[in-house]
């Protein structure tokens, strides 16, 4: 009897122990499976987390091309999502589920974290696009005015100033800008257009 | 006894785990539908609801392609565009054009991120012609800015072509062209970066390479010349103006600003450029019919909006 139990006790040990690292197994691999679910990585080059659900809301924290942000909660639009230990949100098209999303040449130049994919990235990257221009002069210098208008930046507080004089976008935002109200001057009107002054 | 329990503990731990897997991968299959399902839902009783259904099963299917991808890919189809056309030397309507474009662009978070943000450029011409290429280039023509009366009617304009670039139908002409012979030359390890062509393998990688730029170079030329002159399928017009219209609704202007400027452009009548790249006007017209009207309060700042249209355009 004794001798049985002392078996009954061995076989339990090993049982609960096989089980213990299965379950151990088990958790780390869901671990492993809802930390690669939670990565987001940043697919455009440049853009923020913000403090609202708007493209316009105030800025949380700068992120870059191939960034990887940990995602928090989500919506049918949005993610919210941490990086640098910021939280804030960021609309589901700057970034990408996928951790071998293929990035811009510029972007693992530039030591980013460099993807399995990014490492032979198919269709136009800069290497094709160098051949592809060189092929013929009218291309190339089709490519330079492209590039001329590349450097055109309109900034953010442009495009907020441009919605509130024309009654766009957010109504609140209105109100908050027409709160200050300067007094009325006498000064001549400045030949500028409406949404610049 | 306690031995079947262990057991027991160990396949039902093993069973959830994999139940909450399998649970996991549908969840995130679900979450691109719902936001498609909620355009779809926008637009129900419509004759193109379905089209934004259809918009999550083509974003899985785009997976290949990201943003970088569809950036080159986009530079090469504006580069052709660009040399077929002058950009206007008017920077003071360019900047506004810019302005219009960014607001609608950046005021509907559905809308496409590219990588490197949105570019909305006036090309010089009379003739009506708006194109878009993937990476967020849109070009109009000044005969397309000067036949909008209001900016609301310029804002259609842009936003029914940034609702292409956001259904990537530039993308799907392009893969359709060239996917065939381009997969095949990157099986064969073509358009590695330039570390990889210098390697040992550099002479074969670069006639690799070399041979993937003639296939895109031949399939961009094609592509260009049908966003100029056959344009995209009815269905894929009559998408982008169903989500065109979201986008101007989602800016504040109001969606009626479509309607009128394609009932112009409709009874003004023409051939080439815009005429002959998207279908008839009562098509169009009967399709966006079905969208709710818009609210009352789109209208207020619209003389404001009249007037620095009018101001830039010389009217």
């Amino acid at each position: 009897m004794k001798q049985k139990n002392r078996w009954s006790r061995r076989a339990l040990g090993l049982a609960g122990a096989g089980g213990g690292l299965a379950g151990l197994i088990l958790a780390l691999a869901l671990a492993a499976a809802a930390l690669a679910a939670d990565v987001l990585i940043v697919t455009q080059k440049e853009t923020y987390l913000r403090k609202t659900k708007s493209l316009l809301g105030p800025k949380v924290t700068k992120v870059q091309e191939g960034d990887e942000l940990v995602r928090i909660e989500e919506d049918d639009t949005w993610f919210k999502a941490e990086a640098k230990g910021s939280v804030g949100w960021i609309p589901r098209s700057s970034v990408s589920q996928d951790r071998k999303v293929v990035l811009s040449g510029d972007a693992v130049a530039g030591g980013v974290r460099a993807t399995e994919q990014s490492a032979g990235v198919r269709y136009f990257n800069p290497e094709v696009e160098r051949q592809y221009r060189a092929g013929s002069i009218a291309l190339d210098a089709a490519y330079k005015v492209l590039d001329r208008i590349e450097t055109r930046k309109t900034s953010e507080d442009a495009v907020t100033r441009f919605l509130r004089e024309g009654r766009l976008g957010d109504p609140a935002a209105w109100a908050t800008a027409e709160a200050p109200k300067p007094a009325a001057s006498t000064a001549p009107v400045a030949a500028t257009p409406p949404w610049k002054r | 006894m306690r031995h079947p329990a262990i057991a027991f503990t160990a396949l039902t731990v093993l069973a959830a785990g994999l139940l909450t897997l399998v649970a996991m991968s549908i969840t995130g299959c679900r979450a691109i539908e719902s936001g498609a399902d909620a355009l779809a839902n926008m637009t129900a009783g419509s004759a193109v609801s379905d089209v934004f259904r259809g918009t999550a099963r083509m974003a899985e299917g785009m997976r290949d392609y990201s943003p970088a991808e569809e950036y080159y890919i986009g530079r090469a189809v504006s580069a052709e565009i660009l040399s077929r056309f002058k950009v206007l030397e008017d920077p003071r309507l360019q900047e506004y054009v810019d302005l219009v474009g960014q607001s609608v662009a950046l005021s509907n978070p559905d809308a496409l991120q590219p990588l490197k943000g949105w570019r909305f450029t006036v090309l010089d011409g009379a003739e009506v012609n708006a194109v878009s290429a993937p990476g967020g280039f849109v070009f109009l023509t000044l005969g397309t800015v000067q036949r909008a009366r209001t900016e609301d009617e310029l804002a259609a304009v842009l936003a029914h072509e940034i609702a292409h670039v956001t259904l990537r139908h530039g993308i799907k002409s392009i893969s359709s062209a060239t996917k065939k012979k381009s997969l095949a030359l990157i099986l064969q390890g073509a358009g590695r970066t330039g570390a990889a062509v210098a390697g040992s393998q550099g002479d074969a990688d670069l006639a690799q390479l070399t041979e993937l730029t003639t296939t895109f170079a031949g399939a961009v030329q094609e592509i260009a010349g049908d966003l100029l002159t056959k344009g995209y399928s009815r269905e894929s017009e009559l998408e982008a103006d169903t989500l065109g219209a979201k986008f101007l609704g989602g800016t504040g202007y109001p969606r009626a600003a479509l309607t009128s400027y394609i009932k112009r452009l409709g009874s003004e009548g023409g051939s080439g450029g815009w005429y002959g790249t998207h279908p008839k006007a009562e098509d169009r017209l009967e399709s966006l019919a079905a969208l709710p009207a818009d609210p009352a309060q789109v209208l207020t700042g619209l003389a404001v909006r009249t007037d620095r249209f009018k101001k830039v355009l010389g009217g």
